[in-house]
């Protein structure tokens, strides 16, 4: 697993490796983000961001490990001790493996997984594009694709029902997919992708009006499939 | 209801007329019961009372979409503007003209009040977002007039290449703008009010009406077109009607005094509509116009400190009342002879005698700006200016010689920065059954 080997890594200090690792552990959290958050108590335990705590909140999880990994936008920034990192690496751990039991729970009715893709499109729209999910590491472009393929995977599930419905949508959807995926693998770098700050504004540009290009009938996606 | 029964006086402009009709009424069900119940005049942003007849006579207002001519050139200068850039992003003409034919409903449904979608923002299903995003609920029609335009991009792309298969309807007059001397250097992309292929207007009387028509035509194009830029806009610039008075700009003065004017038959003909035989790829503009659009940042704090007597002699007309520093009122021809102290006693390179139509071969144009103020800059100064709009038969006789000269010559420059330039061709009006550009895919 993924996280594990990440932590381990970060644990034991060796912080290429985790730097290295960092996006692509991620990856699993990206892909089904929407479900995970909708468990209101790990969501902000394992992805608040520093700006989203309210005062009084104590910050654990991915994005403050990612700060102590790429303290280099921090201002006075002190690194942490290895007690530190094992507290925080440990706590990511067991609440990643609290968040697999709960999910190989859950089973999921058709408007759900349509609006899960949806949602996960809203998660590209309102944090990746923007940069703001991986202020510190600059990785968004790995959640970027994460988002996208979970709720590729999400509108595979259900075209099926919607090639019966609206076959003219599942047409639209199937091409809107294609040409965002064209985009992001424009950014693709060896096995992962170029930092958000590698890409130009033209570019961040084209991938947003793929996004909304894609979003804008995905928003009709649930209605189609209840028909 | 009392209010849809109110009506705007006849207008004499071809192809407008103004009719009266309630987006409340036309909401039916819910929205109508409201009224009824509230009386004459229910509460809701757009307030028209009696106690107003102004406010309530220009916010029942409203200008048939089809016509001669579109809306938003002589109608009378609303006091509102959203005006929007696109990038056509599609590479399927098919995808285009019908994007093209939805816009023309859904700006059809507007201007009379109307949703933009043809079910409405509340009246449909639970699992949909609303085809109307809802903010004009409520709200009156307030003089909405929605114009488009195509620009250079849409025909021939920085490669050469043919996008659409348009490139013989090109007119030789639709050309990127050239840089001007004093055009800020033109960040390329996200963010520079430059260029775009395709353009809308939304003028209105309330600011709420003009952003909703603009928001509701971004979205349905979303997949095919991609917001550019765009650009807010109050406070008219320019009377467009002798109707109107002159408006003033953030500069504190009147301007565009010699403006063409909507009753100006002849002079609108000559120097405002396309006419048959002015391009022979351009056929299917006849009875169009081109719309310049410049974005003019003012250094308002700068400007400021400037004494009366300079701020007049920059402009070329006094402050108070607009009239030729030659003396008269507003609307007396300047005496550009007319000896002063040092030379003319309106100076040579001041705005009126660069740009005056008896210095500039007799060329007019009919303006449309708006002012806007865009918040403030890095360093604590207003972002905000023109936004310049004219339509023009001729770019190339009509706007570029006279804005080179500008550039060259007038002293106002010192406090006008070009952060924004852009060309469109605007087909003339449509008729039932008709789409916008289908004189230029057909």
């Amino acid at each position: 697993m993924k996280t594990q080997e990440f932590v381990d890594l970060y644990k034991a200090g060796s912080d290429d490796e985790a730097r290295a690792l960092y996006p692509v552990a991620r990856t699993h959290w990206e892909r089904i983000e929407t479900v995970a958050e909708s468990f209101g108590d790990l969501d902000p335990m394992m992805d608040a961001r520093e700006a989203d705590l309210e005062p009084g909140q104590k910050w654990t999880g991915w994005h403050l490990i990612e700060k102590d990994l790429w303290p280099a936008r921090a201002e006075d920034y002190t690194a942490l001790s290895p007690e530190e990192r094992a507290t925080y690496a440990d706590d990511l751990m067991t609440n990643t493996l609290t968040l697999n039991e709960r999910i190989a729970e859950l089973e999921f009715t058709v408007d759900q997984i349509a609006n899960g893709s949806r949602g996960l499109l809203e998660e590209v729209a309102l944090g990746k594009i923007t940069g703001e999910e991986e202020y510190w590491s600059r990785t968004d472009m790995w959640d970027f694709q994460a988002n996208v393929d979970g709720a590729k995977v999400g509108f595979d599930g259900v075209n099926p029902i919607l090639v019966e419905k609206d076959a003219e949508l599942s047409e639209e959807l199937t091409a809107r997919f294609d040409e965002l995926q064209v985009l992001l693998d424009e950014q693709r770098v060896g096995d992962g992708f170029r930092y958000y700050d590698e890409l130009s504004e033209e570019e961040i540009k084209a991938l947003s009006d793929a996004v909304n290009s894609l979003s804008e009938p995905l928003s009709r996606l649930t209605a189609a499939v209840l028909s | 209801m009392s209010e849809p029964q109110e009506t705007a006086p006849p207008s004499t402009l071809g192809g407008i007329s103004p009719n009266a009709i309630s987006r409340r009424g036309l909401l039916g069900g819910t929205a109508a019961a409201v009224g009824i119940a509230g009386g004459a005049f229910v509460a809701g942003r757009a307030v028209a009372t009696p106690d107003d007849p102004d406010t309530a006579e220009s916010l029942l207002r409203s200008y048939d979409f089809r016509g001669e001519h579109q809306g938003g050139i002589v109608t009378p200068a609303q006091d509102r503007l959203h005006f929007v850039s696109f990038d056509v992003i599609t590479d399927s003409r098919d995808e285009l003209v019908t994007l093209l034919q939805e816009w023309t409903l859904a700006a059809e449904r507007m201007t009379k009040g109307g949703s933009a979608g043809p079910i409405g923002p509340v009246e449909g299903s639970y699992d949909l977002p609303p085809d109307d995003t809802g903010e004009a609920i409520d709200l009156h029609q307030a003089g909405l007039t929605i114009t488009f335009g195509f620009g250079p991009t849409l025909f021939v792309d920085a490669d050469g290449k043919d996008r659409f298969g348009l490139r013989d309807r090109q007119p030789a007059a639709l050309q990127p703008l050239p840089h001007f001397p004093g055009d800020l250097p033109t960040p390329s992309g996200v963010g520079a009010y430059t260029g775009g292929d395709l353009c809308i207007q939304a003028c209105a009387d309330d600011p709420q009406v003009a952003v909703h028509a603009i928001r509701n035509l971004a979205r349905i194009g979303f997949g095919v077109v991609a917001v550019r830029w765009s650009q807010l806009g109050f406070g008219r610039t320019s009377s467009t009607s002798t109707s109107q008075t002159t408006p003033r700009n953030l500069f504190g003065f009147k301007d565009g005094t010699m403006n063409v004017k909507a009753e100006e038959t002849e002079a609108l003909e000559e120097f405002v509509w396309v006419g048959e035989g002015d391009d022979p790829a351009g056929d299917w503009l006849v009875g169009g116009s081109y719309l310049v659009a410049r974005r003019i940042n003012m250094t308002i704090e700068v400007w400021d400190r400037q004494p009366l007597g300079d701020q007049e002699s920059f402009i070329g007309r006094t402050k108070a009342e607009g009239a030729p520093l030659s003396g008269g009122t507003e609307f007396d021809q300047p005496d550009f002879a007319l000896p002063g102290r040092d030379g003319p006693i309106v100076p040579v390179d001041s705005h009126v005698a660069v740009v005056h139509p008896e210095h500039n071969g007799g060329m007019r144009m009919l303006r449309r700006g708006y002012n806007f103020v865009d918040g403030s800059n890095a360093i604590g100064g207003l972002d905000a200016g023109l936004f310049f709009i004219a339509f023009l038969r001729d770019p190339r006789t009509q706007f570029i010689p006279i804005q080179t000269k500008m550039a060259q010559m007038d002293t106002l420059m010192e406090y006008l920065k070009f952060t924004g330039s852009a060309l469109f061709a605007v087909p003339a009006g449509i008729g039932p059954d008709e789409w916008v550009g289908q004189s230029l895919f057909e």
